[in-house]
């Protein structure tokens, strides 16, 4: 039958609205009764309330954290009216998609593996052979009796009879689960009053048999042992990340990255501070390649012997790799054919029009009206829409077709149908979408599909079908149930399979990045506090000898305070108030390797990496931490200091509230215990920096009452020194303070003391008899402090002595010991691998 | 021909490695025209682990573990093989021509499983594209009355003749366009080479990595060590099969030639390559001994 498309003109975008010619997804809508209910409730709404639920439902995305990733331009958007699918179309969507998977399993379990369908000629062998996602490695990497496909995301429009169509599948990482889910959430939290007035179908059952087939596992999990299931992500640059998070908690498991994974004996383990820990599962996120350096993608950093553990039948890696090779696209020519020749049926859902360009008649065809197709080239993975292409770029193309014709898949472009939408500034209007399915299919060949779907919306009906770009405006998916089959999220149909993260089971990445956040935070704190003083010392309109002198011990201090260290020419030129202010402003650069933005960057980008260890609540004041650096001043204005200190105010208000947020949401576990080390690690060495640059840098001299004051103000302890000596400022007594006195939060003495009780409770390995190496480094700590002589700190004449320079030296020498000796003993393992080869 | 074959390879890092990751190659092929009779696969420090599989072509790759901290790494795989005569002829030209061969394999109506692994080989791979250049060069020399093999043959006497062997040249990841520019390289970019030119016909063309047997100068005894990895290549011919061709010394290999296993091109067969945590590494020496019994 000839399928009828209006023509458009390339590179014009179809409006929806005028359009009369495409179906509307409405015209079916309008008939159903709770679409009726639905109109109804809306017209009873003012104006501004559905405004005001607009903006909820988006607000909820951020106060979830959904939209709350920086390296992330555009955002996501929820559309407020929902999407309705009848039960009649559930009842054909879902037949269609659980043959497809079964389908699809089927082809991939042949291509993998004996490879008829090539042989029988139903399959063009270039397709596959020459296919970039084809990877030989992954050939009978998965047993016979299990599934090659127990996840598939089907990407469905409507064609130009306004029937459901395939227009893609998705096999490699199946987005948007996490997301459908969010967006459910959220309506529910925004406008619960209607979720209860129509029903619908739950989605909780089908996460509950997701969670099912991986404790299930590859169903070798040794008696007695919790299976540990994982979400592979790839981290936080993965745009995709918070998805990842997102789902990885709802499903209750652990979210990994390929570094905190080891292969041995068989097996792939988790690394954690307290050991090695064997994995069962995994649900991948990962693109094929990038899965096993060593036999698949070798400059990436894939876990070695990942595709040895599926061959060992110890993991269940869901997809496996290999099955990106459906995502090409190559197979939607054939389908028909392969459900006739394996299954003996007849396609159920149908597929968009596309054709193999290797025949030259259906090249010609596909050439004449190629406005109307994207294009695929399977040696390469690239795709084009012809209409998006200038006449250039069209003939490149075209060349390249009829060069390479035998590579080419050209796939129809659907018309689409439209959907109401309302959103703020359109108010009620129309827009194209499209949907993806959820399928999931287990050893037993029982197949589920999630009641729901992620619905994406454009005005750019090409634009939906050819990218999934994480920006997109998505609609709610009400699958329309009896009120009485409704299944609720609370509700336990099944046996409630325990599938919790272990208490112990903290990964050694993530325990680095703790370490470094609390590191970072706390000296964050300490630049900010310093800057705060002395900001206004050399901005006032006249800077006396004194403030110059004063400011002099805080610059250095905080030149070095981000680990770079400045040689020593740099800091004794700091003389003239212009190179003090010059040295200002650059710790105020954006750029500067030793400037406060830096810490702030490195603070973000080691909580961006375990984002999902935070609360929520922790996440939105990092969020407000990354906008107060979008907002950073630049250039300097010097003739408004307020600004900058205004700025440091925010910024250490933020980042105090990210400790109070820690220290109430987070569990008392090793998770805390190595943020706090960090912070106290952190406190210790800047502390001891801050003394010598104070009392021991200008030796022959004598630190100014005023520099002390500033010092004691920074360090918030100028209050506990006026209850003590009520008197002048004195050398020693402040030094007793802020180095040796042990019962004051911000003194040397404190933070020692802290490190020597939280190191006794780390993790060891087996039964250790003698002290760990960290634990005799913090005890040399406290007794370096314990036995120094206070009376032989400072001269006669108030002048530091040399034993004070040494001390505060020998202190940092063995505070800096103790940090590279944690990273050894609990975080180096988790090194990225380097692949050679010989000949 | 029995040969006993060792074939070591020692790699030291800079720093003490925990957890190295390797995939051992080494296992010379069962065949019609190769049997082996003994093979043993030796890693000093003791290996972990060691799992063994056949891959997509039939080879032997076995996946290596070491987990405790080491410094030096040594595989050496033991062999003993024997090579018997092979049954072809010098009879190059009584099977059909090549056009009808790259004909054949473009109609997509059905194959064996032989020719499926055929097909495989027939495009361009990681290692070996198929350049413009390449298919002028086999263009040069292909009379469309040549079978198959007269027209490898052709090509291995080309390479043979326009081609410099240096081994100073080029390394295990040379492309085939510095080969084609420079003219030079050593077997395997030769063997790659060849597989380029067949493939840019479409004649299915596969890499073949295995060892030759050197004679010593006369009059000297034989050296450990002295010999070295080899490789060529083999092109398909639908009713002769596979049939081997030495480009390096422009023969069509038998009983010297000791195959150990074959694939789309070298990355398909690499001989030892790995993976470690840490920086560095260094490879000290390969030896390869082959000696006839």
């Amino acid at each position: 039958m000839a399928i009828v498309v209006q023509d458009t003109e390339p590179g014009i975008v179809q409006n929806p609205a005028q359009d009369a010619a495409h179906h509307s997804e409405q015209q079916l809508w309008t008939e159903l009764p709770q679409w009726q209910q639905l109109q109804l409730w809306w017209q009873q709404q003012s104006q501004q309330h559905l405004l005001e639920l607009h903006t909820d439902l988006q607000h909820q995305l951020r106060e979830n954290g959904a939209t709350f990733d920086p390296w992330l331009e555009q955002q996501r958007q929820l559309d407020l009216m929902p999407w309705l699918i009848s039960d009649t179309q559930w009842q054909q969507l879902q037949a269609g998609v659980k043959q497809r998977q079964l389908l699809l399993s089927m082809v991939l379990q042949d291509l993998y593996g004996p490879q008829l369908l090539i042989q029988q000629g139903l399959l063009p062998a270039e397709l596959i052979f020459q296919n970039k996602n084809y990877l030989l490695p992954c050939h009978q990497l998965v047993p016979t009796h299990q599934q090659w496909l127990s996840l598939l995301a089907v990407d469905i429009g409507r064609d130009a009879h306004g029937d459901f169509c395939v227009y893609a599948d998705q096999s490699q990482m199946p987005a948007g689960l996490g997301f459908v889910l969010e967006h459910r959430l959220a309506f529910n939290h925004c406008i619960g009053e209607l979720n209860h007035s129509i029903g619908k179908s739950q989605l909780a059952g089908f996460f509950r048999k997701l969670q099912l087939v991986f404790a299930q596992g590859t169903g070798h999990t040794a008696e007695g042992r919790r299976p540990l299931c994982g979400l592979l992500t790839h981290g936080k640059r993965d745009a995709a990340y918070f998805e990842h998070a997102f789902l990885a908690n709802y499903l209750d498991i652990a979210l990994m990255h390929s570094a905190d994974l080891m292969f041995k004996d068989g097996a792939l383990w988790l690394k954690t501070v307290t050991g090695l820990q064997q994995v069962d599962s995994l649900m991948r996120y990962l693109p094929d390649a990038c899965c096993d350096a060593l036999e698949l993608d070798p400059d990436s950093t894939g876990t070695a012997g990942l595709l040895q553990s599926i061959r060992q039948q110890q993991l269940f890696c869901a997809n496996p790799p290999g099955a990106a090779l459906l995502d090409s696209g190559v197979l939607l020519p054939f389908l028909p054919a392969l459900c006739r020749a394996l299954l003996n049926e007849e396609l159920q859902l149908p597929t968009t029009a596309a054709f193999w360009c290797g025949k030259p008649e259906q090249l010609q065809q596909v050439l004449s009206e190629a406005t109307h197709y994207r294009f695929r080239r399977i040696d390469t993975a690239e795709s084009w829409l012809w209409a998006e292409l200038d006449p250039l770029q069209q003939q490149q193309l075209q060349q390249q077709l009829l060069a390479e014709s035998r590579l080419f898949i050209a796939i129809r472009l659907l018309p689409l149908s439209s959907v109401p939408c309302w959103n703020s500034t359109q108010g009620e209007h129309q827009q194209f979408g499209v949907l993806r399915l959820f399928g999931l299919l287990s050893e037993q060949h029982t197949a589920a599909v999630m009641p729901g779907a992620l619905a994406r919306i454009s005005p750019d009906a090409n634009c939906l079908q050819h990218q999934y770009s994480m920006g997109f405006v998505a609609k709610d998916v009400w699958v329309l149930a009896d009120q009485d089959h409704a299944v609720s999220l609370l509700q336990n149909t099944q046996k409630r399979i325990l599938l919790s993260r272990h208490s112990g089971l903290l990964p050694s990445r993530v325990a680095d990045h703790l370490f470094w956040l609390g590191r970072y935070n706390e000296r964050l704190n300490l630049v900010c506090r310093a800057l705060r003083y002395t900001v206004p010392l050399l901005t006032s309109f006249q800077v006396t000898a004194g403030q110059q002198n004063d400011s002099r011990a805080l610059v250095r201090f905080c030149l070095q305070a981000n680990g770079t260290l400045p040689d020593s020419a740099a800091l004794s030129s700091l003389q003239q108030t212009s190179a003090l202010q010059q040295a200002l402003s650059e710790l105020f650069s954006l750029q500067h390797p030793a400037g406060l933005a830096q810490v702030l960057k490195n603070l973000l980008f080691n909580a961006q990496s375990v984002r999902e260890y935070f609360s929520e609540d922790t996440w939105y004041v990092l969020d407000k931490l990354q906008l107060a650096l979008t907002q950073w001043p630049h250039p300097l204005n010097w003739q408004q200091p307020q600004q900058m200190v205004r700025l440091l105010d925010e910024v250490i208000l933020l980042q105090t509230a990210i400790y109070g947020l820690n220290n109430e949401t987070m569990s008392r576990t090793q998770t805390l215990r190595f943020m706090d080390l960090g912070q106290h690690m952190e406190r210790a060495l800047q502390s001891v920096t801050l003394l010598q640059e104070v009392f021991v840098f200008d030796q022959g001299r004598n630190c100014s009452a005023s520099l002390m004051e500033s010092v004691l103000r920074m360090t918030d302890t100028l209050m506990t020194y006026r209850r003590r000596y009520k008197t002048e400022l004195h050398p020693l007594a402040v030094i007793d303070l802020l180095l040796l006195d042990d019962s004051t939060p911000r003194s040397v003495g404190y933070q020692c003391a802290r490190l020597a009780s939280q190191i006794q409770q780390l993790p060891k390995p087996g039964a250790a008899v003698v002290l760990s190496r960290e634990q005799k480094l913090a005890v040399e700590l406290v007794s370096l402090l314990q036995l120094a002589e206070p009376e032989q700190l400072f001269d006669d004449q108030l002048q530091a002595t040399p034993e004070l320079g040494l001390l505060l030296q020998q202190l940092h020498s063995v505070l800096r010991q103790l940090s590279d000796s944690i990273t050894l003993s609990y975080f180096s393992h988790a090194e990225a691998g380097k692949s050679w080869q010989s000949f | 021909m029995k040969y006993q074959i060792r074939h070591l390879t020692r790699y030291c890092y800079q720093h003490p490695v925990a957890n190295s990751y390797n995939l051992a190659c080494l296992q010379p092929r069962r065949l019609p025209t190769q049997e082996l009779c003994s093979f043993s696969l030796e890693v000093s420090p003791t290996a972990s682990s060691v799992y063994a599989r056949t891959d997509t072509f039939g080879n032997t790759q076995h996946f290596i573990h070491l987990q405790p901290p080491h410094q030096q790494l040594a595989v050496t795989a033991y062999s003993v093989v024997e090579v018997l005569p092979r049954q072809q002829s010098l009879a190059l030209d009584l099977t059909q021509p090549w056009p009808q061969v790259a004909a054949f394999f473009r109609q997509q109506q059905g194959y064996s499983p032989e020719q499926l692994k055929a097909l495989l080989c027939t495009g361009p791979s990681r290692m070996i594209p198929v350049l413009d250049e390449t298919k002028a060069l086999i263009q040069s020399i292909a009379d469309p009355a040549f079978t198959v093999l007269q027209l490898a043959q052709q090509l291995t006497d080309l390479i043979f003749q326009q081609f410099e062997y240096d081994p100073e040249f080029s390394s295990v990841v040379t492309p085939v366009s510095e080969v084609l520019l420079h003219k030079k390289g050593v077997c395997q970019d030769f063997a790659q080479l060849a597989v380029s030119c067949l493939r840019a016909l479409g004649i299915p063309a596969r890499y073949v990595s295995g060892y030759l047997e050197t004679s010593p100068p006369e009059g000297q005894p034989r050296l450990i060590g002295a010999d070295a990895s080899h490789a060529w290549f083999a092109v398909y011919d639908p009713e002769l099969g596979w049939v081997d061709f030495d480009p390096t010394n422009n023969l069509m290999p038998a009983e010297r030639h000791i195959t150990l296993a074959y694939g789309r091109d070298y990355a398909d067969v690499v001989p030892l390559k790995g993976l470690l945590q840490g920086h560095g590494v260094h490879l000290l020496e390969v030896e390869v001994d082959v000696v006839p019994i």
